[in-house]
């Protein structure tokens, strides 16, 4: 490979956050040592970061574990936290921007209170954000912690609490399972963690890392399904869960892009959620085009049709039409007034 | 007509940045004060970092002008206002390296290097840092890096960037003194940082540039117009503490991080300078301090700097 082609790798990597999976990927490869040490540095950089995010999240999950037991609170942790902490060995070096959990509904006030009390505190807000979040979607404001600059989303739903169509988060609530430390902490159950990143991500109308997120669920499967009886009880969890076009369509493109091997059952099981004709047309080759590459360098003029497909698909997917028409304008109306910016980030 | 976008490949020590701009302003930036670090042939080079530097859309191109500042297809900064484009390249650079390098422990320092000897130098904002720095320059040091310090923590050496010196308000007009005036590029006013000038360094540093050099001595300042010259020894702890604070990845890097940070207080000196005389603050920073003196006020040398002339150390 040329150096041109090398560094559009890291480039590339970068771009989807994934800079630091690339060493436990190039290892198992056996390419590990044979890559320029110009190569190397940028990952071996990115891997100083996630071992410091490792550190911080074993710290933050210390602290959270004190404040919640104390209070009974029932917590779950969600995604890239629920990965690390089980230790999945093939997400090494995966990075998150925060850290995601879930507390029953009912316990919602309380956990805010004590997060808020020990200093957690909600970024600034505007008070129509501040709605938007407690009323339409399914997590409280992000919190951050004042000292230790960790972020915290705390969901109390799985998606969008405004879809009546989005799955119940006590069914989840009910496929979970203990860290083994004793903290009380909770993790989704196989299933139910691989069922729950596949509606994430084709719930969102953005895709900058649907690399990287259709990459979590290719690994996830990967090492569940070593596990027997896994198949079984994805299917089974899928009947009551419902939304199951979110995994036809993360099935579908494991498949077709990783070469994931995918039992011709469960295959045919998720035909029956194929969505109709001109939906599967329009969106089909859009998310074709997001889980191979995005990376902008790699995009031609038309691949914004696919971007802008897969926007509308997202937004319509989380917000009904009569809510949805509302917040975009509000949204871009907030964007043309420069003094309600955030802060920029810091330059020296 | 519009502009026409070019590429640039910068080879600043360690990292190689693609440049791509369509403003007029940033493509003069480089071709003068990059002339040295220029690839001629980027096809046969590994590329650290892709950066561009664009004017702001639609309206923003005629009614208050911005630049933008995009890292590999996302923005990590607001826009700034047109004029500030060169500078917004130089601070979005540092970023790209405080970000992105954590192969060295970065500490917001200036770095310099003579006879062998390379020289860290820390200072709060405002504390006469890079004037110190541009003159260092002007005296023969070579120039590693005037705002980040690179050290590298298996080796222990630092690495230079020998990019422009980022002069602020009253410091531009002392160091017009001292570097010849070719080398200073145009103002730039009203920065978050108030009036800023970038200064070219030397050809001999950027030449030099690939070779790191040790740590000998770590050197804290402060401008100080009632002090002509007072130096004191730091405490190896209380130097730690100064690195560790002013360091940008110290954290991030953990026990690698402490570890470095403690190797360089047990090699090196640390002493701390108050000056309004440059050339007893150069005299102080190569002979150290006057060790018969029991750590009270020493070393108040007085000379005009005009008449200075280098003594090599001995």
């Amino acid at each position: 490979m040329s150096p041109r082609e090398l560094s559009q790798i890291i480039a590339e990597a970068r771009y989807y956050n994934m800079l630091a999976q690339l060493k436990p990927l190039c290892e198992q490869s056996d390419i590990w040592f044979e890559l320029p040490v110009e190569f190397q540095r940028h990952v071996l950089s990115a891997e100083y970061t996630y071992t410091n995010q490792l550190r911080l999240l074993v710290q933050e999950h210390q602290h959270i574990s004190q404040l919640f037991s104390r209070l009974n609170i029932r917590w779950v942790y969600l995604k890239g936290a629920a990965y690390q902490l089980t230790d999945i060995r093939c997400m090494q070096g995966r990075l998150m921007s925060d850290i995601d959990i879930l507390v029953p509904q009912e316990q919602i006030a309380t956990a805010e209170q004590a997060l808020m009390e020990h200093g957690w505190l909600h970024k600034k807000l505007t008070d129509y954000d501040d709605k938007f979040y407690r009323d339409y979607s399914q997590e409280i404001p992000p919190l951050r912690h004042f000292d230790r600059q960790t972020e915290l989303d705390v969901h109390f739903n799985i998606l969008p609490t405004v879809l009546n169509h989005g799955p119940d988060p006590v069914t989840l609530l009910t496929h979970t399972h203990m860290l083994p430390d004793s903290s009380g902490a909770q993790t989704l159950s196989p299933e139910a963690m691989v069922l729950h990143s596949a509606i994430h991500l084709f719930y969102e109308s953005e895709f900058h890392k649907g690399v990287r997120d259709l990459f979590d669920i290719v690994q996830l499967i990967k090492y569940f399904s070593q596990q027997p009886d896994f198949w079984e009880n994805l299917v089974r969890l899928q009947h009551s869960i419902g939304n199951g076009e979110c995994m036809f369509y993360a099935i579908r493109y494991c498949r077709i892009i990783y070469q994931l091997d995918v039992p011709e059952d469960v295959v045919a099981f998720y035909e029956q959620f194929r969505p109709g004709q001109l939906v599967f047309y329009l969106t089909d080759p859009a998310f074709r085009k997001v889980f191979s590459s995005i990376y902008p360098v790699h995009n031609d003029f038309g691949d914004q049709w696919y971007l802008l497909v897969l926007y509308l698909r997202g937004h319509l997917k989380r917000l009904p039409f009569s809510k949805l028409v509302p917040h975009l304008i509000r949204k871009s109306v907030y964007r043309l007034n420069p003094m309600k910016k955030d802060e920029p980030d810091v330059m020296i | 007509m519009l502009p026409s976008t070019q590429r640039y490949y910068l080879q600043t020590g360690p990292f190689i940045t693609e440049v791509e701009t369509s403003i007029p302003s940033v493509q003069r930036y480089l071709k003068t004060h990059y002339q040295d670090n220029l690839l001629a042939d980027p096809e046969l080079h590994f590329i650290d970092f892709h950066v561009s530097l664009v004017p702001g859309m639609l309206g923003r191109r005629w009614i208050k002008p911005q630049a933008r500042f995009y890292f590999n297809g996302r923005e990590p900064f607001k826009p700034l206002p047109l004029n500030q484009a060169p500078a917004m390249l130089e601070w979005g650079m540092n970023w790209l390296i405080t970000n992105h390098a954590h192969q060295y422990l970065i500490i917001h320092a200036a770095t310099l290097e003579k006879n062998g000897k390379g020289i860290i130098i820390s200072a709060p904002s405002g504390s006469g840092k890079s004037t110190l720095c541009a003159y260092l320059v002007s005296q023969g040091w070579r120039l590693l890096s005037d705002e980040l310090a690179l050290v590298c923590p298996e080796t222990l050496q630092i690495h230079g960037l020998a990019r422009p010196i980022n002069l602020k308000n009253n410091a531009i007009e002392l160091a017009r003194r001292f570097l010849p005036s070719a080398s200073f590029g145009e103002e730039i006013a009203d920065t978050l940082k108030g009036k800023v000038c970038l200064v070219k360094p030397p050809k001999p540093s950027v030449a030099k540039v690939y070779i790191s050099a040790p740590i000998s001595r770590i050197v804290f300042v402060k401008y100080s117009a009632a002090e002509q010259c007072y130096v004191e020894q730091v405490e190896k702890c209380e130097a730690l503490m100064e690195l560790i604070t002013n360091s940008f990845n110290f954290g991030l890097l953990n026990q690698t991080g402490f570890a470095c940070a403690k190797q360089i207080v047990e090699a090196a000196d640390a002493i701390y300078i108050e000056y309004n005389q440059l050339a007893d603050c150069e005299v102080a920073i190569r002979k150290g301090i006057d060790e018969k003196d029991n750590g009270t006020k020493v070393g108040r040398y007085s000379s005009d700097p005009h008449d200075f002339t280098l003594n090599e150390p001995s």
